[in-house]
């Protein structure tokens, strides 16, 4: 039985690596104009393909990926089934940092991207410094301090767009919506290494979260120091969010709804089901995302409104069913 | 084995546990018996390290529990909660392999499985087994982590006539190796298995012996009247009707 599974368990990476590969060829044929899938790195068409679509493409996938993998984490560490990457705040705290970008006309590419990164960096310093993570049975509270700093951040937010233009209104709602249009391929690239290393160091930890899912005695009288593993879910998952958010904005239901999806498929270990929530998340916001860019062209539809548009009616139909 | 100082533990202002002095011996059953709310988790807790917010010197094997760490104490010491509920419908064999943490992760189980009774349940999910059956999966995964030291809450909650007895002779079985606490309620069987008896009121140690507890000092401890029956004591109550 038990090689079975381990035959199993090949077959299915081997699905992922060809579903990867292709949604990836795909992200790069389709767009405004549809490029044959063996002309795409030819000399005429490799200015789309590598500086337009390709870092929208990686992006796509990162966020995916990425969102997915800190959506499982921050599910389990908080033992909430309904817990996401933006619960502790982080979007909030950035979208401030926009708004203070654009009053301070510190909108350059890289000028918001980085007060972006910094306000979230503060907020998540904040929830460290305010919630004591070091101690057992602080879900709870963490999430709660989380719900009172969005609240807090948002109310900023809408203080400001009753003071502030129209078009400033737009643009943090669009902001919220999250955008890889615009993305370059340098940073695209980098925050692919970034979230692949932080993503790969979470799984890693897929043991020990075996263990924290029976429960706070059973974890702790086993061995597993609740304290660090809870400070390295907690940096690992806030770093992989706030990079994302830094370069694409905030991208929800991702996060939230892949984890339940990667269960489903592949069970409760998580060694395994996180690689695979990682699988499925990158796939399916590049396929949503090549599949709007080209619908909807030369019109742009955030990734943000698409994500949960498309992505809602599958899920409930798989919670509904299952998939056998 | 574990050797107990000055120990004192509160929980605010509501409940103060105070030791002064308690001995245990390498090996052997030693269970806790008191009154609802009399402080048996609360100690069993603290010898597990679950608890750290005591005063007072608590010494597991030669070193005070406060300076082990989680990994030292996992080494050391094995806890059996009253129940657990799982995040996740996970099989009863996942929750048995999670005492091997410390150690890998594999382990043979099908030695302790046996031992236990649950050899035919590994594949079913830990939602769908009864308390009785999840108390024999929580001891069998107890034995999995291969301590010196057991500590077990209540582990004759929850059991059919048929497995206390069972559960009674495995710990008797366990006990010629290991050392092992238990907090128990039923004072009969706890004055039958065990090698010492500890009990507990409002949070003070009332009584350590090593000698059989008759129907006097169980009067006093629960204030509450008892009569013994071949030797054994029972509740009044229990037998008068």
């Amino acid at each position: 039985m038990h090689k079975h599974a381990a035959n199993n368990q090949v077959t299915l990476y081997l699905l992922f690596i060809i579903l990867s590969a292709f949604s990836i060829y795909a992200g790069l044929c389709f767009g405004g104009e549809f490029i044959p899938p063996f002309n795409i790195f030819s000399p005429d068409n490799s200015l789309v393909t590598l500086n337009i679509r390709l870092p929208r493409v990686l992006a796509g996938f990162m966020i995916g990926g990425g969102l997915s993998i800190v959506g499982m984490s921050f599910q389990t560490w908080f033992r909430n089934p309904l817990a996401d990457p933006f619960i502790l705040g982080v979007a909030g705290a950035a979208a401030v940092g926009v708004v203070f970008g654009m009053i301070f006309q510190i909108d350059s590419y890289y000028g918001s991207r980085v007060l972006v990164f910094v306000f979230s960096m503060i907020s998540i310093a904040l929830i460290f410094l305010l919630s004591g993570i070091h101690k057992r049975g602080q879900g709870v509270k963490l999430i709660l301090i989380g719900v009172g700093l969005n609240f807090f951040f948002t109310s900023v937010i809408t203080v400001m767009h009753t003071v502030m233009s129209d078009r400033f209104s737009k643009n943090i709602i669009l902001w919220y919506m999250g955008d890889t249009s615009s993305l370059q391929l340098r940073d695209a690239l980098f925050m692919s290494v970034f979230v692949i290393i932080c993503s790969v160091l979470l799984i890693r930890m897929g043991r020990q979260m075996n263990l924290y899912m029976m429960g706070d005695d059973i974890a702790e009288s086993s061995g597993l120091d609740m304290g660090k593993f809870s400070f390295k879910v907690f940096m690992l998952g806030s770093v992989i969010t706030a990079i994302l958010v830094t370069f694409c904005g905030s991208i929800g239901f991702i996060g939230i709804v892949v984890p339940h999806i990667a269960k489903i498929i592949s069970g409760y270990d998580f060694r395994r089901n996180m690689p695979v929530s990682f699988f499925i998340g990158g796939i399916s916001v590049v396929f949503i995302d090549t599949f709007c860019r080209t619908a909807f062209y030369p019109r742009e539809i955030p990734l943000g409104a698409v994500t949960a548009l498309v992505g809602a009616p599958f899920f409930i139909h798989i919670l509904r069913k299952g998939l056998s | 084995m574990i050797d107990i100082k000055n120990l004192i533990f509160s929980y605010g202002q509501d409940f103060t546990l105070a030791v002064d002095e308690l001995n245990l011996p390498d090996k052997g059953f030693v269970s806790l018996i008191g009154p609802n709310g009399s402080g048996k988790t609360t100690l069993l807790r603290i010898l597990a390290g679950l608890l750290k917010e005591h005063t007072g010197e608590v010494i597991v094997c030669g070193k005070n529990i406060k300076q082990l760490s989680k990994e030292e104490m996992a080494e050391k010491v094995a806890y059996v909660p009253v129940y657990v509920r799982p995040d996740n419908p996970v099989t009863v064999r996942e929750l048995i392999l999670s005492g091997a943490y410390r150690y890998g992760g594999d382990a043979d189980i099908s030695q302790v499985t046996e031992l236990c009774g649950i050899e035919k349940m590994l594949e079913k999910s830990v939602y769908s087994i009864s308390s009785g059956e999840m108390k024999r999966v929580l001891i069998a995964r107890a034995l999995i982590q291969k301590t010196d030291i057991v500590i077990m809450d209540e582990p004759f909650a929850n059991l059919d006539p048929n497995y206390e007895i069972r559960v009674m002779e495995l710990i008797r079985e366990i006990a010629k190796e290991k050392l092992i606490i238990a907090a128990v309620h039923n004072v009969t069987l706890a004055s039958v298995i065990s090698d010492r008896i500890a009990g507990l009121k409002e949070g003070r140690l009332a009584f350590y012996t090593e000698k059989k507890v008759d129907a006097k000092i169980l009067k006093d401890l629960y204030s509450s009247e008892f009569i013994t029956i071949n030797d054994h004591p029972y509740p009044d109550y229990f037998s008068v009707r």
